[in-house]
This record gives C-alpha cells, sequence and structure tokens, in this order.
C-alpha cells in the first residue's frame, strides 16, 4: 500500500525537480530566480490549449510522447521509492528497464 | 517422416509444375505460390508437432551400398525446419503480387522453380544425418540461391554479386568438406555419431575449419563480404528467405558440429564468441553507413548472426564450466533468436521489397514521407524495427533477454570466462543501441518528413497479397514480445536435444523468466492505455489543427533541407573510422557566388578491402607462379598422367 502511495507521489511531485535545480542555479548566479511551482503553472497552462501539428509529422510524432511517458511509469513501478520495496520487480528486471527506457 | 517428405514432393512439384505452365503467366504464379506456399503449411504441422516428440524420427534410403541417404529430425532440426517453413510460406505468398511482369514470363518461371529449390534443399540441410547427404543438400541450397541472386542478370553489379557468392559458398563448402574428411580419416565412415571419438586436437581442427565452412554461408564477419552484395541484387521475397532462414543453416551446422564432436571445450565457446561480438558490433557499424536500404539490411543480418552466436558462444561456455542454466539460456536464447530474425528480417525484406516494387529505387536519401502513402508498410517497417533494436515489447528482445541472463550468470565465473561474459554484455549493449540509431536513421528518412521526389511522392501500396504477410510477420513480433512461454518452451525442447545431459534440470525457472516478461509487458500496454485515455480526456474539446512547420521565419522551405541518411550517422561512423574507413568526395562550397556542388561518402568495409589484399592477391600470385604447369603442350600432360599413375601406384 504504502509503495502505491510513494509512486503517486513520486509522480506527482517530479515536476518540482527540475525547478529545484533551476532554483539553485539561480541562486548560485545571485538571481532570485524562478518560483519552485513553476512547472506546475506551465502544465496547467499547457493543459488547456489545444495543438497544432506540423503537416510533415506523422502518427510517431503523436505516440513519440505517449510511449516514453508510459515508458518512465513502467520503469517507476520497478524502482524502489524512498527504502519501499517496489510494485513489482524479477530477477533480470534491470534489463527489461533499461531497455524500456531505450524504447522512450 | 512420410508427411516430412510429402510436404518436400508438393514444394518440389509446384516449382516445376510453374516452368512447365510459364506461357500462361498468372496460372505459373498461382500453381508456384499454391505448391510453395501449401507444402510449406503442411510441412510447418509436421515440424511443429515434432518438435514435441521424445524421440526423433529418422529415414535411410541405401543407393549402390556405399551411397547412403540418411535423414533424421529430432527437435533442433524441427526447430530450424519450423523457421523455414513459416518463411517460405509468407515469402511464396509475398511473390505473388511482387512478382508481376509478366514481360519476363520464363525468367519469373525459373525463379519459382529455384525458390522451391532451395526450400527443399534447406529443409533437407537441417535434417541431414550423414556427411554425405549434408554436403549434397548443402551444394544444391547454395547452387539454387545462386540462380535466384543473378535473377536480374542483366546488370554487371549483380552478375559481380552472383559471381561473390559463388566463389564463397564454394570456398565454404570446401573447408566444410576438409573437416568432414577429417572426421573420415579418423571414424572411417560417413556417419555423424561416431564423430565424439576423435582426439582433442582433431575436433579442435574440425571445428575450426567447420566453423569457417558454415560461418561463409551465414555471414559471420570477416566472411560475410558476399552477403551485402547478394542480398539487394536477389527479389525482395528471396532475400527474406535467404536473410531470414538460409544463412541460419550456417548456424544449424555450427551447433550441429558441435553437438557431433560431443566435447564440451571452454575454447569452442571462446572461439564462437568472439567471432559473434566482432561480427556483431562491425556489421552495425558498416549498416549505420549504407546509402542501399537492401544492403544495410544485409549487413544487419550480420549483426544478429553476431547476436546469435554470442547467444549460442554463452551456451557453449556455460557447458564448458558445468553451469548448466547458463549454458541452457545461452543456447535458448540464440536458438529463439534464431526464429526471432528470421521473423523480424523478413518482414523488413518484404518492406523493402514494397519500397523498391513502388518507387524503382533503393537509394535511402531518395525517398522520404513514404508512411503517408504507405500506412501499413510503414507501420510493420516501424515494428520490425523496433524488434531488430531488441526493444520490448516486442520479440527481439526476449531473446537477447535470454542471452544477457546467461551472460549475468557467467559473470560469477573467474579470469577468461568472466572477461568473455563481461565482453558479451558490453557488445551486446553497444549493437542494441547502435541498431536503434542505425533504424531511427532508415524509418525517419524513408518514411518520415517529406517526399524527396515525384515518385516517392505520388506511390500507393496496392497488393494484397504483399501486405497480408507484412501484417502476419509484425503481428508475430508482438505476439512473441508478449507471450513468449510458448516460444521459450520450443527453444528449451530443441536445447534438450543437444545431448547435453540437462534433462534433470527443472524448466520453471525459465517459464517463470517469459513470464515476467509477459507480465511487464502487459503492464506496459495497461499504462499505455491509460495515458492514451488521459489524452484523449484532455484534448476533448480543444482545437488541433494542422499546418506547416514552423522555418524560423524563412519562408521558402524546401524538401532538401531534412535530415539525410548520411548526416544522421555522420557523428556516430565518425567514432568507428578505424574500423569503418570513410571516403568522401566533396568539393565545397567555392567562389562568391557558389556553384553547384555535390557531396558523395562510402563506407568500406575492412574486410572487403583487406580480403582482396591479403587472400585475393597472395592466391593470384601463386597461381601465375605455377602457370607453367598448363603449356598446352599434349605429350607432357599425358606425361602427367602417367607420373600421376605411377606414383599412386607406388603410395597406395
Amino acid at each position: 500500500m504504502k509503495s502505491i502511495i510513494f509512486l503517486i507521489l513520486a509522480m506527482l511531485l517530479a515536476p518540482v525537480y527540475s525547478a529545484w535545480i533551476l532554483k539553485v542555479k539561480a541562486w548560485f548566479g545571485g538571481r532570485k530566480g524562478s518560483p519552485l511551482l513553476i512547472n506546475y503553472y506551465t502544465l496547467i497552462k499547457l493543459f488547456q490549449k489545444g495543438s497544432v501539428y506540423s503537416t510533415s509529422t506523422t502518427l510517431i510524432f503523436k505516440l513519440g510522447p505517449m510511449i516514453s511517458l508510459c515508458a518512465a511509469i513502467v520503469v517507476l513501478m520497478f524502482l524502489p521509492v524512498a527504502g519501499q520495496p517496489p510494485l513489482f520487480s524479477f530477477s533480470g528486471d534491470i534489463i527489461l528497464l533499461l531497455y524500456l527506457l531505450g524504447l522512450g | 517422416m512420410n508427411l516430412f517428405f510429402v510436404s518436400l514432393a508438393i514444394i518440389f512439384g509446384g516449382g516445376l509444375l510453374s516452368l512447365i505452365f510459364w506461357r500462361q503467366f498468372t496460372l505459373m504464379k498461382t500453381v508456384g505460390v499454391v505448391a510453395i506456399g501449401g507444402g510449406s503449411l503442411l510441412g510447418l504441422i509436421d515440424a511443429g508437432t515434432k518438435i514435441f516428440h521424445s524421440k526423433p524420427s529418422a529415414a535411410v534410403f541405401n543407393y549402390l551400398k556405399t551411397f547412403s541417404l540418411a535423414f533424421q529430425i529430432d527437435a533442433l532440426s524441427a526447430f530450424f525446419l519450423v523457421a523455414i517453413y513459416a518463411i517460405c510460406l509468407l515469402a511464396a505468398i509475398y511473390s505473388y503480387h511482387y512478382m508481376d511482369n509478366s514481360q519476363r514470363a520464363v525468367r519469373t518461371a525459373g525463379n519459382y522453380f529455384f525458390f522451391s529449390l532451395l526450400t527443399v534443399f534447406m529443409a533437407l540441410v537441417v535434417t541431414a544425418s550423414n556427411m554425405i547427404t549434408f554436403m549434397l543438400a548443402w551444394e544444391i541450397m547454395s547452387l539454387s540461391s545462386f540462380f535466384l541472386v543473378v535473377y536480374t542478370y542483366e546488370a554487371g553489379e549483380n552478375r559481380k554479386a552472383g559471381y561473390l557468392y559463388f566463389v564463397f559458398s564454394q570456398v565454404g563448402a570446401m573447408f566444410i568438406l576438409a573437416a568432414f574428411g577429417l572426421i573420415y580419416a579418423h571414424t572411417g565412415n560417413f556417419g555423424f555419431a561416431d564423430a565424439a571419438t576423435l582426439p582433442h586436437t582433431a575436433k579442435i581442427i574440425v571445428f575450426v575449419l567447420a566453423f569457417i565452412g558454415l560461418g561463409s554461408k551465414a555471414g559471420v564477419f570477416p566472411f560475410h563480404v558476399w552477403l551485402p552484395h547478394a542480398h539487394p541484387a536477389a527479389s525482395s521475397h528471396i532475400s527474406a528467405v535467404m536473410s531470414g532462414v538460409m544463412i541460419k543453416t550456417g548456424i544449424y551446422g555450427i551447433v550441429r558440429i558441435y553437438v557431433m564432436l560431443d566435447w564440451h571445450s571452454p575454447f569452442f565457446g571462446h572461439f564462437v564468441l568472439v567471432a559473434g561480438m566482432v561480427s556483431g558490433v562491425l556489421g552495425v557499424v558498416y549498416a549505420l553507413g549504407q546509402h542501399d536500404l537492401k544492403r544495410l539490411l544485409a549487413y544487419h543480418s550480420v549483426e544478429n548472426i553476431g547476436i546469435i552466436l554470442i547467444g549460442i558462444g554463452v551456451g557453449m561456455l556455460g557447458a564448458a564450466v558445468d553451469n548448466p542454466v547458463m549454458a541452457v539460456l545461452g543456447f535458448a536464447g540464440g536458438l529463439l533468436h534464431v526464429l526471432n530474425h528470421a521473423i523480424f528480417k523478413s518482414l523488413l525484406f518484404m518492406g523493402a521489397g514494397m519500397v523498391l516494387h513502388k518507387t524503382g529505387t533503393r537509394t535511402i536519401d531518395l525517398l522520404g514521407g513514404l508512411i503517408k502513402k504507405m500506412k501499413i508498410t510503414g507501420t510493420t517497417f516501424l515494428i520490425g524495427s523496433l524488434a531488430i533494436s531488441g526493444l520490448p515489447p516486442l520479440n527481439g528482445f526476449v531473446s537477447e533477454f535470454l542471452v544477457y541472463m546467461g551472460s549475468f550468470r557467467g559473470m560469477a565465473l573467474d579470469k577468461i570466462p568472466f572477461a568473455m561474459c563481461l565482453l558479451a554484455i558490453v557488445s551486446l549493449a553497444i549493437i542494441g543501441g547502435l541498431a536503434l540509431a542505425c533504424f531511427t536513421k532508415v524509418v525517419g528518412v524513408v518514411f518520415q518528413g517529406e517526399p524527396r521526389n515525384q515518385v516517392a511522392e505520388n506511390t500507393d501500396e496496392k497488393g494484397l497479397t504483399m501486405l497480408v504477410p507484412m501484417l502476419i510477420l509484425a503481428a508475430a513480433c508482438f505476439v512473441i514480445g508478449a507471450f513468449p512461454t510458448f516460444f521459450m518452451t520450443m527453444a528449451l525442447k530443441a536445447v534438450g536435444s543437444l545431448g547435453l545431459d540437462y534433462g534433470r534440470i527443472p524448466l520453471e525457472p525459465f517459464f517463470e523468466l517469459t513470464g515476467n516478461i509477459t507480465k511487464g509487458v502487459l503492464l506496459f500496454f495497461a499504462v499505455f492505455l491509460l495515458v492514451v485515455a488521459l489524452r484523449t480526456l484532455l484534448y476533448r474539446g480543444k482545437t488541433v489543427t494542422r499546418s506547416g512547420t514552423w522555418g524560423c521565419g524563412f519562408t521558402k522551405p524546401t524538401v532538401k533541407m531534412q535530415y539525410t541518411g548520411s548526416s544522421y550517422a555522420a557523428s556516430i561512423l565518425e567514432f568507428f573510422e578505424p574500423v569503418a574507413p570513410l571516403t568522401e568526395n566533396d568539393p565545397g562550397i567555392r567562389k562568391r557566388f557558389p556553384e553547384k556542388t555535390h557531396y558523395h561518402s562510402h563506407v568500406s568495409d575492412v574486410a572487403e578491402l583487406h580480403m582482396d589484399n591479403v587472400v585475393v592477391r597472395p592466391v593470384l600470385a601463386l597461381f601465375e607462379k605455377l602457370r607453367w604447369l598448363q603449356h598446352g603442350d599434349i605429350h607432357l600432360y599425358i606425361g602427367y598422367i602417367l607420373l600421376a599413375i605411377v606414383v599412386l601406384l607406388f603410395f597406395v
């Protein structure tokens, strides 16, 4: 049960991670930096928008982000988060994970 | 056994009948396709059931007492038979719409005839159970495929390809003959069974000789030189058969010789592993540098033969160090990769055939944007590409996974076997990465982007019988990728017939392994469906439009402003410069008002370069020196004969 909660938390908190990196970088540069929740603001804004696809692109262009998101989520399920045992695991799963990331 | 011969008779009969009916083009094609396809289907069912038989079935035909033809189907043979029949069946179906030039009726009839011969004798090679039968079937298989390679003999390069293939298969056959001769010298009979009694040094020589001979058919580096020439020359369904299954008869031979010699020396494992790693890595490097779609696929055959050999080498090493789990994993991975490679490689060749058939070109950099006009071809080609790159959830991953697991077992060993297994893992990873790069190049340049010329723009993918085999093969990639347990059982049965005496080790752990793959893949699909659902939910009620790519303010973009295959691969090829010398012809942009310029690059194959310097020239020089023997004087020729008889009288 705990594992599932941690999994969901890991997915929800992921955007903070890159914002935190930005923040630290800004501090080192002597600036104030963007707010920690910047990625959430961007996500909310983007979720409200439609899309414009180039005529050169094909279905693969749309599939790409979905597949890599899937790969990341599945890999997350196999990884131990915060000391909790992972949701799934078997011997040699690391190869599957690495190749899944390759697919992404 | 009867059913086996009946299916072969049907296939051969189909070939003969299409020769007879060559005047009626459609009838000829129908007869050929139905007979070859039907016979293969029958054989496929027969071989599929034979894998699960515990006892091998055998047949012997005695002819003039000394000349006996013997056949035997054990699980190993049956495993290869399944691959051969399945691919030949689909290739036969594919050929119906592919061979549509009624101007070349005779030639098409000949093509069907030699296709049927090739199918029959491939089946006989993997069932032969003595040396005479093996050599006979091997030679006819090589010859019939030679005639298929020179199908369009008007083109000079195709004649050259045929010649090269002919030389390689004959020299290869000589090596096999030498190996068999050594065995015969020790045992005094042509049977396979007694080879185990050879002394150890003789076994090593026999194995190396046979490996060179069989490896030249399989396309092991550096004996692969004929492969990238012959595959583009043959028609596409034949390329699919040759690359998918014919070269695997070499692998079968190597495994069979290993079983015959019955000596689990680590030397064999190391030898095969090194050969596998070299062909695997170099095959994919050369593939990256190719401009010709079918040549590129041919180099990928070299790469995949490398992966298969790595698997078999790990298996041999496991047998040598008495690690049954490692041995079974290695052999099963290698054998399963034989089947998998047969499936996705013939899928890719059929896709390339469709492109060639409709656009008339194999040059990657002339094509583009084809997926819009060729939806099925493009999608199945993409699936095949993902499979050959060894990505889950497709079949290439399963066999590579098994080989990885086998190699990881070997990490517990010490010194040389440890180093070998480490190297195997590293080279598998390199191969996987480079194959992925290579196929993003192919799919990206050929099927994505904008069409580069009129032909690529106004094309279609008509021809139902060409599409159906591709769909079946693509589905097979998914099925094996998601539910490998059944196919794993087949491979394990084949491993069981290797006589490794591992009947007692439990099979459950292996099924657990494949079951886990199934679990992982199903999980992936579930998440994928969830994400798709989420996406449609989020896009509901929002505007989605299409427009041209934004050219950063540049108003006149042309189709030339895209990645080409050469430019995409250039950065990787630079790294491999020492083994893949790149020759460029580029005058550059000169003068104040730049004139028309061009760029041409060619990646040379070191094996091809050095084959010329190291082997061909010395041999030619030697024969030049022996020229005085052949002077045209009939009297001295008679003297030679007399001398030979006298010498024979003294020594024999």
